[in-house]
């Protein structure tokens, strides 16, 4: 532990105190001078472009009749259209020639109910195209299309009879769910709050009752699909089972997915509501709003993890637009401060004085009084009593401090100040009663930080 | 330089200005923002503040400077403002200043006691006037290696003496403060 070293009352000078310090502070190298303006340079441009981004966005507004100029153009050989014409044309000749044949054998049975001979079925999925076909000894016709999965049912040799039939009726329950899904989790285990919900990857289901993901890095695993059925609370619902053939790549969170009839173009896994299929044309329609902007805040808040010890949440109108603010505290110790957040242009937007964030209040808690859209809050500390008053109107925080200082430098100080001037003690008296008429409640500790239940329009 | 100076200097180069900026008021910021983080950061939790001060009155200046602004006043206001930021976040870390001073003229100072029923502020003054009334260049000697915690080599360079003499100087002129602050009541 550091010890006691007279020099440390030196900390905190003000004043003519401070003058001498500064004229003592050695000098600071070329090499180091160099350090601070690259880094100081370098946290400028990454603010102004941060300013300048939200300036832009605010600033843009279509209307109904705006033309959207300076899109690229694109070139392509003349040659291409034409060539690519030809070989669709191949494509899908092939196709009907394949088909006709395999229809042909179909309908003519061999002889006198012979023996066929086991047949082998090659569903490809691949670029969109499939191709079936099989000669007659048996031997598989391949195509020119390009595969990626493969998945191989062998039939048993049969006595003549179509097993076809069979083989239908075992996989007819995937048909209603056979396309593509996105696979989406919740950042914050509540897919109730769209915000959260992140996408983890693709999944095609197909008619034989198997499914490809493809997770949001690249890995594909590859896996069947199996029937069930439960039966809850004298509801039967339509559940389907997916067993995966590897053991690499992204699985789901449970291996039951579950389908409601209100909402079908979603398979939700297990009963906690945090992961889901979700069909991969159906979009989710979010209106834009307070609410919204304050869910992306806290759930931005929870993503970024143990920024604070102990935050919860709040929210209160200060200026009286109707529209709350949101405050965010950071825990509960004396330094824990309270963040505010207006809504602006689709934004949660944290007050500011255009050059910093400001931060309110101590212990997790600040003052505010609605009626004159105040906030405020006082503090002791080793400088002196200190005030703190900022009128919040029209989203900009105009902030006045005054303080009464209990220790002077020199005597001849005023031992009172507003806003670093030295100011007498009729004019910060005056200060402290406006303070002290305001109706203040204390706000900013309301919520936990997970409950998202007043952003919710239900 | 002057708010005016200032923004004619930006309007012709404000990479420029900002280099002008560091260069004329970085040992000014420094020692500020030193002496609210000197018992709660590390060098690089100062530097970084340092960094915060300048990058926030680069904004100013590109945003909002009036050139009715006291220059150095603005600084001032807000390198205090950043500094008692990054205090409170320290604080809340619990982080601490790391000791690294090599030699053992640390356990001079230790002897003193401070009563904290006496008032930090009278304190303060009387200790930098005992301070000054060393001289120079012992008064910069003990300021720069007991406050700014500098090693005797970094300190020799600033008053163009040798590594060796500096540490002599310090441990008399810490002899003479200790009897200078026992006259008036100071210390044990």
């Amino acid at each position: 532990m550091k010890e006691k070293n007279i020099f440390d009352v030196l900390e905190n000078a003000e004043y003519d105190s401070m003058e001498r310090l500064i004229d003592k502070c050695p000098e600071i190298s070329d090499e180091q001078l160099e350090k601070i303006f690259v880094m100081s340079e370098k946290k400028f441009r990454k603010q102004r472009a941060e300013k300048e981004r939200t300036k832009r966005d605010n600033s843009i507004k279509m209307t109904h009749g705006d033309v959207v100029e300076g899109v690229e153009h694109s070139k392509r050989p003349a040659w291409l259209t034409p060539l690519t014409t030809a070989a669709s044309i191949l494509l899908i000749a092939g196709i009907a020639i394949g088909s006709t044949a395999m229809l042909k054998r179909h309908t003519k049975p061999h002889g006198d109910g012979g023996i066929t001979p086991a047949v082998t079925v090659t569903t490809s999925t691949g670029t969109g195209t499939n191709i079936v076909s099989t000669d007659e000894n048996g031997s598989t016709i391949t195509g020119t299309a390009v595969t990626t999965t493969t998945t191989t049912v062998t039939a048993k040799a049969s006595d003549g009879k179509d097993n076809n039939t069979e083989e239908t009726a075992d996989t007819e329950f995937i048909k209603p769910f056979v396309g593509t899904w996105r696979y989406e989790m919740s950042s914050v285990n509540n897919l109730s709050i769209p915000e959260s919900a992140d996408y983890m990857g693709t999944v095609e289901i197909t008619a034989d009752a198997a499914y490809t993901m493809t997770d949001n890095s690249g890995n594909v695993t590859h896996g069947t699909i199996s029937n069930a059925v439960e039966e809850i609370g004298g509801t039967r619902l339509q559940c389907l089972d997916f067993s995966s053939n590897e053991y690499s790549g992204t699985a789901f969170l449970t291996t039951r997915a579950y389908y409601v009839e209100s909402r079908p173009y979603e398979l939700h896994f297990g009963n906690s509501n945090i992961a889901r299929l979700v069909r991969e044309e159906h979009v989710e329609t979010i209106e834009t709003n307070w609410k919204s902007a304050y869910r992306k805040e806290l759930v931005n808040l929870i993503n970024a993890g143990t920024v604070f010890n102990d935050p919860m949440w709040d929210l209160q109108d200060i200026d009286g637009d109707g529209i709350p603010e949101l405050f965010i505290s950071s825990g509960t110790e004396k330094s824990d401060y309270v963040q505010i957040y207006y809504y602006e242009n689709g934004n949660a937007i944290g007050i500011n004085n255009t050059v910093q964030v400001l931060r309110f209040g101590d212990y997790g808690v600040t003052q505010i009084s609605k009626e004159d859209h105040y906030i405020g809050y006082s503090y002791v500390d080793n400088i002196g009593v200190i005030y703190d008053l900022t009128r919040f109107e029209e989203h900009y925080p105009y902030n006045d401090m005054f303080i009464h200082y209990h220790q002077l430098d020199d005597p001849d100080d005023s031992p009172y100040g507003l806003n670093a001037r030295p100011i007498s003690e009729e004019e910060f008296n005056s200060w402290v009663s406006k303070f002290n008429s305001k109706n203040w409640i204390s706000v900013g500790r309301q919520y936990y930080i997970g409950d998202f239940s007043p952003l919710l329009d239900n | 330089m002057t708010s005016r100076e200032l923004t004619a200097l930006m309007k012709s180069s404000p990479v420029n200005c900002h280099k002008a900026l560091v260069k004329e008021y970085g040992r000014y910021v420094y020692a500020i923002v030193y002496n609210k983080l000197r018992g709660c950061g590390t060098s690089e939790d100062i530097e970084e503040c340092v960094s915060d001060v300048f990058a926030a009155l680069f904004m100013q200046c590109e945003y909002d400077l009036s050139s009715e602004n006291d220059l150095k006043y603005l600084i001032g206001t807000i390198a205090k403002r950043k500094a008692i930021d990054y205090f409170r976040s320290l604080s809340a870390r619990g982080s601490h200043i790391s000791e690294t001073d090599e030699d053992d003229m640390r356990e001079l100072v230790s002897d003193f006691s401070v009563d904290e029923r006496v008032d930090r502020s009278e304190l303060r003054r009387v200790l930098l006037d005992k301070i000054d009334e060393l001289g120079e260049p012992d008064s910069t000697i003990l300021i720069q290696k007991f406050y700014y915690n500098r090693n005797s080599k970094e300190i020799a360079e600033s008053v163009s003496m040798t590594a060796a003499a500096v540490r002599q100087r310090c441990a008399r002129a810490m002899d003479k403060l200790r009897t200078k602050l026992l006259e008036v009541g100071m210390g044990r």
